[in-house]
């Protein structure tokens, strides 16, 4: 992954700038589970609806990340958790 | 503990499994942290950077892989979190900061006093506020860049100077 960035200008004033990407990830199938990520890749490789679980198949994985639960498309967005 | 590496360390901002605020994903700084006590320690949780939060707040299932007994607390109060009340119970524990690229072997380490909470809404999720953390590093996060910096605490001062009071 670059992790530089820099900013340019283009003719005609159009503003390019080339910075770090977002890591995505595709929740997708994943409601009402606990899912694990690659950090590298953002691509979950574990899930399961027992977060027990997930943390038991997480253990000697390095690079991976227990992002939480998928929450189903009812369950409302939250704004700021503090 | 390991040699402490040289800060900053750069975080892309990542998608929240909460997609989707106007059918669009929803991008968080998001940082890989572990949690410590005793010869214990948990698998690599994400992090959520938030300057809202007065303190690091988890759930009680990490205590419990911690093996802390959590009626052995510091103390404990209530918060309003993600429009709930809940009560958190307070535990001096060590924390790791790691990469990016969520390297277990590397990592800044440091303690901090993290509430446990019973029936927290997402497991893996630590929320990483004010007490804990956000006294412990300068935090430069920018939806712009897409991206979150994380620099030594001194790292403000060096900048901005020393903000006096009065």
């Amino acid at each position: 992954m670059c992790l530089q960035h820099a900013t340019s200008w283009r003719a005609r004033g159009r503003y390019h700038r080339v910075a770090m990407k977002p890591i995505r990830t595709d929740f997708r199938g994943y409601e009402g589970q606990y899912v694990a990520i690659d950090a590298r890749s953002g691509e979950v490789v574990i899930a399961d609806k027992d977060p027990r679980v997930v943390f038991e198949k997480a253990k000697g994985r390095n690079h991976v990340v227990v992002h939480g639960r998928v929450p189903t498309a009812e369950e409302p967005i939250y704004v700021g958790l503090g | 503990m390991a040699d402490r590496p040289p800060l900053p360390w750069l975080y892309p901002y990542r998608e929240d499994a909460q997609s989707t605020r106007l059918d669009g994903p929803v991008f968080r700084p998001f940082v890989p942290v572990s949690l410590l006590h005793g010869g214990q320690s948990t698998l690599l949780l994400t992090g959520l950077i938030d300057t809202g939060a007065d303190s690091v707040l988890a759930s009680n299932l990490l205590a419990e892989q911690l093996e802390i007994d959590i009626d052995d607390h510091d103390g404990e109060t209530t918060h309003a979190v993600g429009g709930r009340v809940v009560k958190a119970r307070y535990k001096t524990i060590g924390m790791r900061l790691h990469p990016s690229d969520a390297d277990e072997s590397r990592y800044v380490q440091w303690e901090a006093q993290v509430g446990f909470i019973e029936g927290w809404h997402s497991d893996g999720l630590v929320l990483l506020g004010s007490v804990g953390f956000l006294d412990r590093f300068t935090i430069t996060a920018s939806r712009f860049a897409q991206a979150v910096a994380v620099e030594e605490r001194e790292a403000f001062d060096d900048r901005f100077g020393v903000v006096e009071i009065g």
